[in-house]
């Protein structure tokens, strides 16, 4: 699955040059353009809302555009926005997904290059029933082992907590990471690994001074995979993380949620601005290598 | 040969705790969940074999038959809708139009963003009190209608909107970058044979991305099944349970309802759909190879 | 003392036996080249030699130590391979300096023996470079230059030149071959181009299947190939074969031939170095093109002309001689002199005779 995926690159087409304007061609552009207020008007209506202050948003309309645009909302989400009687805002839910994010990242991806290194590079019997074995636990749905992997933590003692939680996204993200690293080091000529036998260097030397300067690009790519896919966790966050460690995505949500009095669209959204902002900014900043990383991961849980 | 040996007992260890998670993590869990589907487990695993007593109480249960067929529902719409919308946008795309960049991003940016934001964003946009249908009717159309939302018969057609609306840029992506691997050549030879453009379209070009529209099949399924956040975000599985799908009704039973026996035999249905959708790529892939 | 010692080694890839009893003996300075087409196993065994590949009977031997199970860097040897192998993400001095850095030589030594090589193969105006920046005739260099500084007494090259075009490829054979009378270094070098073996070597070993079928000298191979294979691998255009009978009478050997004219039956090859005494029956010739002159009278093969190939310095002459097809090198000048037909003249002292039965040298 990956094999076929994981190279896709769109690269752009000859700059377009005076086409002449024909009912087809109006046609063509009336489509794009429509499809792509489809694609911008449920977020711009949110990010629309959170700028408008409670009783404009009683009186007008979604798209009414706001009067006296401020980010107020936005302040108030992120230091006093209510979870039940909690209300410390949602930057409780940003520091966690943070604290989450950046030890699963790094460890899952050290892990996967080396052993993707070791499964293209070195192989010995039974590498293969390995792969095979990383390919197919890729597909599996996490609701098939969510249960057992509770108990499993709770036996030593992880469960609900951060650690916990980083080992469980470590462990998921290995498949699918794995076999991205062992297809980019399987593309690596063997003559380079013989070369630098001959010049005395080992495994781990091999490694750290030849193999991984050479992956920058798929590194991106793995990079772009994970910091999105675990910032968009909901579920492994709502079962392992515990109440002190909820990330981002589950706070949202049960912010959204609780309702104490009149409902705070502007706040709410705000909120949801918030938890979409950094994949977005990844996206933005990222450019060709996200379909990569994303398609990459699309087979994933 | 100790040099050898050396070398491969590096990688070896280096793969052990890999080796080791997977087995335990995945087949382990794996294998645990298909023991205790047969099992009388109830709110605490139990391990006394009762044959298949757990499925006859699934299929028995009214909000399993509404999930289940919720999917098949969902599937359909998603991967046809998804995969119809994403090929256009990549033909429309790939006539040299302008901005094609700018277009791009547009299409492609819901695919950055976590499923509950996705479901936060239609829920609000579809909102009968406080979106569309009051939007429209506040512009003079009073009998305006749109509350699929909290209609019991419409609401997972909602979760299929949202869906093709997150998923279609991936769709467009792959079949775009498909779309430009063609050989040019390919296309002067329709040109001097006077093929109209929408004719190459349908009967020369999109025949050889055959392979991809297999590939695009399989990620959307896989989606399909997996779908829990969307659903949590955008329905929680409401009214009632009519939009509810199997991803959440195991994590309901497991988490919320406390029957280990119910999610397990719910979570080897899952198991056995992933491998209905996955058997004939493996096929067809074997079959090529 | 860097003599390289090959004992009886045989190797498998599953139930294929890619080496079959390999033995040879190198001796220190020498010049070896493995010949062979591809798939002969020649690559494999330079592998095995350098210890990458793990070999499953016999020994090898380098200067005198036994080093079948040792790893490759412990082996004192350098190797430069085919693709190059440069690593793509360090300079040209990074390339050459990676080893010793990796065996913790002192930074002076380093940059000393860097220049020294540098300066060697005229690359020192590179050495900041990255490999991506280079030309295939520049990261040909780099690569044999990170093979000189390990400063080993023996040095390995897998099929170098193959990647290199034409010109470039004979500059860089004239490089290798000024190497080797610089350093006196003991040198093995795979290739399965028969004029960089014969320019190239000391020794050839020129392989089939995992054998080794013939060793020694370029001369040795050209002149008396050792078997059918060899005769016919090496030289351009390769050696006419023709059907003859062997009949040894009480003066000489006797060989009778097809479209022999002139009222003779037989040629006499008594002088002829037959490994064992000549036995009567049939026989394979072999015929190098520049042996056979054309001549007007006396014992000689005639044969119909077919067409003549100006081919500048010389010319090839293409005859059917009773139903085989014979090519004879002439001087441009007598190619175009060819009438229709023509008289071989069969050198009795340069011929080869192979038994058609078991295709070596009788």
């Amino acid at each position: 699955m990956t094999v076929a995926v994981d190279q896709v690159a769109v690269t752009s087409a000859p700059k377009p040059r005076g086409f002449q304007i024909t009912p087809g061609r109006i046609g063509l552009y009336a489509f794009l353009i429509i499809s792509a207020l489809f694609f911008l008007i449920p977020l711009l209506i949110v990010f629309n809302t959170s700028l408008k202050p409670m009783d404009e948003i009683r009186a007008g309309d979604i798209f009414d555009l706001p009067i006296d645009p401020s980010f107020a909302a936005w302040a108030e989400a992120w230091t006093s926005a209510c979870t039940g009687r909690n209300c410390e805002g949602i930057r409780v839910g940003f520091w966690n997904s943070v604290k989450i994010l950046v030890p699963s990242v790094i460890f899952s991806i050290l892990i996967a290059a080396i052993n993707g290194y070791a499964l293209a590079q070195w192989r010995f019997k039974g590498s293969e029933l390995i792969l095979g074995a990383l390919m197919l636990g890729a597909f599996i749905p996490y609701q098939v082992i969510l249960y057992p992997m509770v108990r499993i933590l709770s036996t030593v003692g992880l469960y609900g907590s951060l650690p916990g939680i980083i080992v469980v996204h470590i462990i998921f993200g290995l498949p699918v990471l794995t076999l991205i690293f062992r297809n980019f080091y399987s593309g690596i000529p063997i003559e380079l690994i013989k070369a630098a036998r001959i010049d005395g260097a080992g495994f781990f030397r091999i490694f750290f001074s030849i193999m991984l300067p050479m992956s920058t690009n798929i590194l991106i790519v793995a990079l772009i995979l994970q910091v999105t896919g675990i910032w968009n966790d909901y579920l492994l966050g709502l079962i392992f993380a515990g109440r002190e460690n909820l990330p981002m995505t589950v706070q949202l949500n049960n912010i959204v949620g609780s309702v104490t009095g009149e409902r705070t669209f502007n706040v709410d959204m705000a909120a949801t601005m918030l938890t979409a902002l950094p994949p977005l900014i990844v996206y933005f900043l990222s450019g060709r290598y996200f379909v990569r990383g994303i398609t990459a991961g699309a087979v994933k849980g | 040969m100790v040099g050898a040996l050396g070398r491969n007992l590096t990688s070896k260890a280096v793969l052990t705790p890999t080796i080791i998670a997977m087995t335990v993590c995945f087949y382990g869990c794996m294998a645990w969940t298909i023991y205790v589907s047969f099992t009388r487990s109830g709110m605490l695993p139990n391990y006394d074999l009762v044959g298949l007593a757990q499925y006859d109480r699934l299929w028995g249960d009214n909000r399993w038959h509404v999930s289940f067929a919720n999917m098949f529902i969902f599937g359909v719409l998603f991967i046809t809708g998804a995969l119809a919308l994403g090929t256009l946008l990549a033909v429309l795309i790939d006539t040299k139009v302008r901005m094609e960049g700018a277009f791009r991003t547009i299409f492609l940016y819901p695919l950055s963003m976590s499923f509950i934001v996705t479901g936060l964003a239609w829920r609000w946009f579809l909102d009968p009190t406080d979106g569309l249908q009051s939007f429209v009717r506040s512009l003079g159309w009073e009998t305006f209608e749109f509350d699929w939302l909290v209609d019991r018969d419409m609401a997972i057609y909602t979760i299929v909107i949202a869906a093709i609306w997150q998923g279609s840029g991936l769709i467009m992506a792959i079949m775009l970058a498909g779309l430009r691997s063609i050989d040019r050549d390919v296309w002067k030879a329709t040109k001097m044979d006077g093929i109209p453009t929408w004719r190459a379209y349908v009967s020369v070009i999109l025949p050889q991305l055959q392979p991809l529209v297999i590939t695009c099949v399989v990620l959307l399924a896989i989606t399909v099944v997996k779908s829990f956040d969307l659903v949590v975000a955008l329905t929680n599985g409401g009214p009632g349970f009519a939009s509810d799908l199997p991803a959440k009704f195991v994590v309901d039973a497991a988490f919320e309802r406390a029957n280990i026996g119910q999610a397990s035999a719910a979570a080897v249905m899952m198991l056995m759909a992933v491998i209905a959708a996955l058997a004939p790529y493996f096929y067809l892939v074997r079959r090529r190879s | 003392m860097s003599t390289i010692r090959i004992q009886n080694v045989n190797k498998f890839y599953g139930a294929l036996q890619v080496l079959k009893n390999v033995d040879l003996a190198i001796g220190s300075g020498e010049f070896t080249v493995l010949l062979g087409p591809s798939g002969c196993g020649k690559s494999t065994l330079l592998s095995a030699i350098a210890g990458l590949e793990e070999i499953q009977e016999g020994g090898i031997e380098l200067g005198g130590r036994d080093v079948t199970h040792v790893e490759p860097a412990k082996r004192d040897i350098a190797m430069v391979f085919q693709s190059y192998a440069l690593y793509p993400t360090m300079t040209v001095a990074g390339n050459m300096s990676f080893g010793l850095r990796v065996n913790r030589t002192p930074k002076a030594e380093i940059d000393q023996r860097v220049n020294w090589a540098a300066r060697l193969l005229q690359i020192e105006n590179l050495l900041d470079r990255k490999p991506s920046q280079l030309s295939g005739g520049q990261r040909q260099r780099v690569a044999i230059g990170r093979a000189l500084v390990r400063k080993t007494p023996v040095y390995l090259f897998d099929e170098p030149l193959s990647n290199l075009d034409a010109k470039l490829r004979t500059e860089m054979r004239v490089e290798i071959k000024r190497l080797h009378q610089t350093l006196g270094a003991t040198m093995i070098y795979v290739t399965h181009d028969q004029i960089e073996a014969m320019t190239l070597a000391t020794h050839i070993a020129l392989m089939r299947a995992g054998v080794v079928e013939q060793f020694g000298h370029p001369e040795d191979l050209y002149q008396r190939p050792a078997s059918l294979f060899v005769a016919g691998f090496i030289g351009s255009p390769s050696m006419n074969f023709l059907p003859g009978t062997l009949a040894p009478n009480g003066a000489g050997v006797g060989l009778e031939l097809p479209g022999l004219g002139g009222g003779q039956q037989a040629v006499d090859v008594g002088s002829y170095a037959f490994a064992a005494p000549a036995k009567a029956g049939e026989i394979t010739v072999g015929l190098r093109p520049e042996d056979i002159e054309l001549v007007n009278d006396g014992p000689a093969l005639e044969g119909k002309t077919l067409f003549v190939e100006p081919m500048g310095a010389d010319s090839l002459a293409w005859f059917d001689v009773a139903g085989h097809r014979v090519s004879v090198r002439l001087k441009a000048d007598d190619g175009k002199r060819v009438g229709e037909t023509a008289r071989l003249a069969v050198p009795t002292e340069k011929l080869s005779l192979f038994d058609p039965n078991t295709e070596n040298r009788v």
